[in-house]
């Protein structure tokens, strides 16, 4: 998924701030230029002179390969580092018996030039937009399904807690909602999986069977953990851990390892399933008996821990098996949202558009404002992984 | 010499000894061969634990231990307005013509511009480090830099790269940003008076032991070299986060006898660990301008360092051989400077090394720089904020109310302090100027001349 693991930053923040960032960088550069020397002529329209007389120098390579891919801006500023070299060389055609002008430091200040001389070759290493990647709106919308996948998860998640709070839902169909979900996932993970052996299977079952175990012997802890606190702070501390959650969750993998996955969940990941889990406990700690909590938690956890996992299952097994999945579960949850409250479901509808259609739409738009600058200043990367 | 005219100026920085460091270093060695040249330089720090008020070093140069206490990575707490009446106060009191700015990190630094333009001084910036563009402490950092650059009146930078690296940062035209790098202080660090033997290879690696500083690619080269070349041994001075990866690639390939580890080296030791090698090692993931490639150079050793930032301009091509940071080019380009090695003279490398860098062309190529400065004309507030304006659509807007706040909390201070009831401190010449020292280096200015 080329959406990157946290579409919401991405969305907002901080290409914001790059942008700001570059369009201020213009801004100024353009206004040093004509403000600042006005004995001086400006840069610029030195470059526009003598572009017309001799032929500008020749872009290196990489230079060129970057400035072809470079947006407006990117082009802006080339230009003004072009101006820049050209007036530099001027100085130096009108005398062509001084020494060469070296990039070094060593040795004093080097004849014929002062310290502030800008060279023909300044920022000729300056390489821009290296790493980016064309965007295709297609892709990315159909990427930010996965997205909106999971927002209408943790919105059902939220319906099945709120229901239960309004005692809709008593323990008995609670539990049945438990096991018909640990069934399906089951079901779907059998029937993805690439290599299964009898062992792994058995070593599944345990772990469910110790994990089902644990939470039912600490329910009771869960059913009086949070008496002291009145129901609106919970609700309040709810909703704030739930958009934690949907901020930082890694949906372009699964916090629970999936069999296969090379890499290890990510810090923010970590935090975000924390924050689910906190949300389900708190919740469940609003219930009226010790069995009703114990239901709770269980569907909490399993949904949190294993929808990541089995949708990826399910996305890595079929693309198309995945959209049909998804436009359905958005259908599904639409409906019931709109069932329980008219202002949710306008809400919720309203995120949906925004992270289908208008999120990959700016996020395209804002691309060509997307300017990397790198160069030899940058920090060194390493090129092994370091094993503490 | 030329009859020009004396500056007064400020050296303002939060990195001061007894802190030690590339820009400690930068600060006093400049101070001293500006007050050799006849200048008055006062130097203004913050406090450093019960080190505050006022202080004499050599030569006369009074520093001002601001009572500010620092409050991360030796920096003082960004007030803004907090520093500007003592800041106007030792202005006036030393009668400073120019304020002179060291290190982007420094909110003293940054401080003490802005107060000083407010009050009409011509500032001058010396920048020491590099920055990229991509992360967010990246961002911040340099749009604060390019409020303090967007009026200051000349920008100095310690290397090439570091001058292109600030111009893109800051939006300064290239015009105003001058190259001016460090020196060494040749006397201090001499070769060992014999040479050293060439049966058994001396590497030597000097920094702190942190991830910028490529401890990780120590950790990687080191028991690879020693397999290489059995009569190679490694000294490592310096301490941090990373020695514990050190001496657990020690005990993992069993090098004890072949590495040494002395932990943190006192500045005045560094020569003594010097010469015990014939080859020293820089592993520097960034770098603007290396100190520590100069004083290993000066005492005579073959630098085998990274290819990052600035540090291919400060040796000549035959005094270091350089390797992308990268373990096998590293070791690679080692082994390359183990084979050069016999046609090393350490004491030619130490001729050739005090005829390369001086601090006293230093002092001379800022002196030029505050003539440039000190010529410049100087604006009134309006004009000024034209200048902060353009910064943004939301941060020059701030700039300028950050600047016009300045300005009217200096008003106010000249209403309840005027400037003729702030005392001026008479200046002392000391009566054995050493004035003999700038003779000695005068062949390289005829030179350059």
């Amino acid at each position: 998924m080329e959406l990157g693991t946290r579409p919401f930053a991405i969305f907002s923040s901080i290409p914001s701030l790059h942008l700001s960032f570059f369009l201020l960088f213009k801004n100024i550069l353009v206004h040093k230029i004509e403000n600042e020397n006005p004995n001086l002529p400006c840069s610029a329209t030195i470059a526009n002179r003598i572009s017309s007389q001799t032929p500008p120098p020749p872009l290196s390579p990489k230079t060129s390969t970057a400035l072809r891919r470079s947006s407006p801006i990117a082009l802006f500023n080339h230009e003004i580092a072009e101006s820049v070299r050209m007036e530099a060389s001027i100085g130096r055609r009108s005398s062509p018996t001084q020494p060469k002008w070296r990039k070094v430091a060593y040795g004093g200040m080097q004849p014929g030039f002062q310290d502030n001389h800008t060279d023909e070759s300044f920022l000729e290493d300056m390489i821009m937009n290296a790493s980016v990647v064309k965007r295709d709106l297609l892709k990315v919308m159909l990427d930010s399904v996965s997205i909106s996948q999971y927002v209408c998860i943790v919105a059902l998640v939220v319906l099945v807690w709120t229901y239960t709070l309004r005692s809709s839902f008593n323990e008995n169909s609670l539990m049945l909602l438990d096991i018909i979900l640990l069934g399906a996932g089951f079901f779907v993970f059998l029937l993805t999986a690439e290599m299964l052996s009898f062992d792994l299977l058995l070593s599944y079952v345990l772990k469910i069977f110790f994990f089902i175990t644990g939470v039912y012997f600490l329910s009771p802890i869960y059913h009086t953990l949070t008496r002291s606190i009145s129901s609106d702070s919970i609700w309040a501390l709810t909703t704030s851990l739930l958009v934690l959650h949907l901020f930082l969750h890694n949906y372009s993998g699964s916090t629970v390892k999936a069999p296969g996955a090379l890499e290890n969940p990510t810090f923010t990941s970590n935090i975000s399933l924390n924050a689910s889990i906190v949300a389900s406990l708190l919740i469940a700690s609003r219930l009226p008996s010790r069995l009703h909590v114990f239901a709770i938690v269980l569907f909490s956890l399993q949904v949190f821990l294993f929808a990541p996992l089995v949708s990826y299952c399910i996305k890595k097994c079929s693309f198309r098996l995945h959209l049909f999945f998804s436009f359905g579960l958005m259908a599904a949850t639409l409906f019931f949202v709109y069932k329980l409250h008219g202002l949710l479901f306008v809400l919720l509808s309203g995120i949906l558009v925004f992270v289908n259609l208008l999120g990959p739409y700016w996020l395209i738009r804002i691309q060509e404002y997307k300017f990397e600058i790198n160069g030899p200043w940058d920090e060194a990367k390493l090129c092994f992984n370091i094993t503490e | 010499m030329s009859k020009q005219e004396k500056h007064r100026i400020l050296m303002v920085s939060d990195f001061f000894y007894p802190n030690f460091g590339g820009v400690e270093n930068h600060i006093y060695y400049l101070s001293q061969c500006l007050i050799n040249l006849g200048h008055k330089v006062v130097v203004m720090t913050h406090a450093y634990q019960n080190r505050s008020g006022v202080r004499y070093m050599t030569g006369g140069l009074k520093v001002y231990y601001v009572p500010w206490k620092p409050f991360l990575m030796q920096n003082t707490l960004p007030t803004f307005y907090g520093t500007l009446p003592i800041i106007r106060t030792i202005l006036i009191r030393e009668k400073i013509s120019l304020v002179h700015g060291h290190q982007a990190f420094s909110t003293l630094c940054h401080e003490a511009l802005m107060h000083a333009r407010t009050m009409g001084f011509k500032v001058v910036f010396t920048d020491h480090s590099l920055y990229g563009f991509g992360d967010v402490g990246s961002i911040h950092m340099n749009k604060v830099l390019q409020f303090t650059l967007a009026d200051v009146t000349q920008a100095i930078c310690v290397s090439h790269t570091s001058k292109e690296n600030t111009v893109l940062r800051s939006g300064l035209p290239p015009e105003k940003v001058f190259v001016i790098p460090n020196a060494v202080d040749t006397a201090m660090f001499k070769p060992a008076p014999e040479r050293l033997s060439n049966r058994e290879i001396v590497i030597v690696v000097i920094s702190r032991l942190v991830y910028r500083k490529g401890a990780d690619l120590l950790v990687e080269v080191i028991p690879e070299v020693c397999r290489l070349h059995p009569n190679v041994r490694f000294i490592i001075g310096g301490d941090g986060p990373k020695r514990v990866r050190l001496e657990e690639m020690r005990e993992k390939h069993s090098l004890q006898d072949r590495v040494d580890m002395l932990g943190a080296v006192p500045h005045a030791k560094v020569q003594s660990v010097l010469i015990t090698g014939h080859i020293f090692l820089n592993s520097s993931l960034t770098e603007a301008f290396c100190i520590a490639i100069l004083e290993a150079a000066s005492c005579g050793l073959l630098t085998v360092s990274t290819r990052v930032g600035g540090v291919p301009e400060v040796l000549p091509d035959d005094m270091v051989v350089l390797a992308e940071p990268d373990p096998n080019d590293m070791v690679q380009a080692i082994t390359k400077a183990i084979q050069i090695l016999p046609q090393i003279d350490p004491q030619e490398m130490h001729t050739r090394m005090q005829t390369l860098y001086s601090w006293h062309d230093v002092a001379r190529r800022t002196e030029i720089v505050y003539n440039c400065a000190l010529r410049c004309s100087s604006q009134n507030l309006l004009e000024r904020l034209s200048r902060y304006l353009p910064c943004g659509a939301w941060a020059g807007k701030l700039f300028c109310l950050v600047m016009i706040v300045d300005f009217l909390f200096w008003r106010l201070l000249q209403l309840w302090q005027p400037d003729r009831n702030i005392e001026v401190v008479p200046d002392i010449y000391l009566a054995n100027h050493p004035r003999d020292k700038t003779s000695r280096d005068s062949n390289i200015y005829d030179h350059l001349r």
